[in-house]
């Protein structure tokens, strides 16, 4: 019921916003392209104050109003076992997993849950912007390596 | 160029209400206020069908309310050719679908969030549409 009326009443807003601005006349939009003749500026001011005000908020929520889907424990004393080095746990959500076969499929989207955890048990991280390119880099590129086209 | 009708401080007033309506739809709904994404969703898919309409319901009735409570007149001037406005509505519908957004989810939401993919989408799609004002318009 909360989503109907939110969609609802931010819809009503967004038409306002629209309205105030006057971009709902398609004359007022043309006016924007018609860059090289007679040049309406507008639009541009229309975009400003719209992320003017959503930046900020989008920075603050990033990554953070979802549910999450996967989750990575470090070992504080990684054991060696025979060849092989014990790193630490990860936890994988199957509902989340499940979700988002619906349009892919579930070993892919599997496979790409633990390779971000494992990638987070050998210590990388995505606070920041720089390190979440690095990040999703390496992920593509070990996800590549199990679906490499043939 | 010569700069005419330009309307900077009604103009990003708008846009600051516009910015509230996307806060609102995320924060409330954890997505993003693509319009044309929305208008898709809302023909294609069931997942959150009725939240997708009742957002363009809102849509279609802001400016109805607008205009009904501050009773001022939005013009509202578009081209009478049915042909030109069906296969100009067809393009902006596959391109958004293929472009993965409009001016509302690339050039609002996505340029917020300093997606690479969206200014990208935004510079390519505003210098199209200025080349083809100038070719035919």
């Amino acid at each position: 019921m909360m989503s109907k009326i939110v969609s609802l009443i931010s819809g009503i807003i967004f038409g306002v916003g629209l309205s105030v601005s006057n971009m709902i006349n398609p004359e007022k939009v043309l006016g924007f392209l018609d860059l090289f003749d007679q040049w309406d500026p507008s639009l541009i001011f229309v975009m400003m104050g719209a992320i003017i005000i959503s930046a900020p908020i989008f920075f603050l929520f990033r990554n953070k109003n979802k549910p999450t889907d996967v989750l990575s424990f470090p070992s504080d004393n990684k054991m060696k076992y025979k060849k092989n080095l014990y790193l630490g746990d990860i936890a994988i959500s199957y509902e989340i997993v499940n979700k988002r076969s619906k349009n892919s499929n579930f070993s892919l989207e599997f496979d790409k849950m633990w390779i971000h955890g494992y990638l987070h048990l050998l210590g990388h991280d995505h606070i920041k912007n720089k390190d979440f390119m690095k990040m999703k880099k390496l992920e593509d590129l070990i996800l590549n390596k199990f679906y490499k086209k043939n | 160029m010569n700069i005419v009708n330009f309307t900077p401080q009604s103009a990003f007033v708008g846009g600051i209400i516009i910015g509230f309506a996307v806060i609102i739809f995320f924060i409330g709904n954890g997505r993003l206020a693509g319009v044309s994404g929305i208008v898709n969703a809302t023909l294609v898919s069931k997942q959150n069908r009725t939240d997708n309409f009742l957002f363009i319901v809102g849509l279609v009735l802001g400016p109805i309310f607008y205009v009904f409570f501050t009773k001022i007149n939005i013009p509202f001037l578009i081209t009478p050719s049915l042909p030109i406005i069906i296969s100009a509505g067809l393009l902006v519908g596959i391109g958004t679908k293929i472009g993965s957004g409009c001016t509302s989810g690339h050039g609002i939401c996505g340029i917020s969030l300093l997606s690479l993919r969206s200014i990208t989408a935004t510079i390519i799609f505003m210098i199209t549409a200025i080349i083809t004002v100038k070719l035919i318009g």
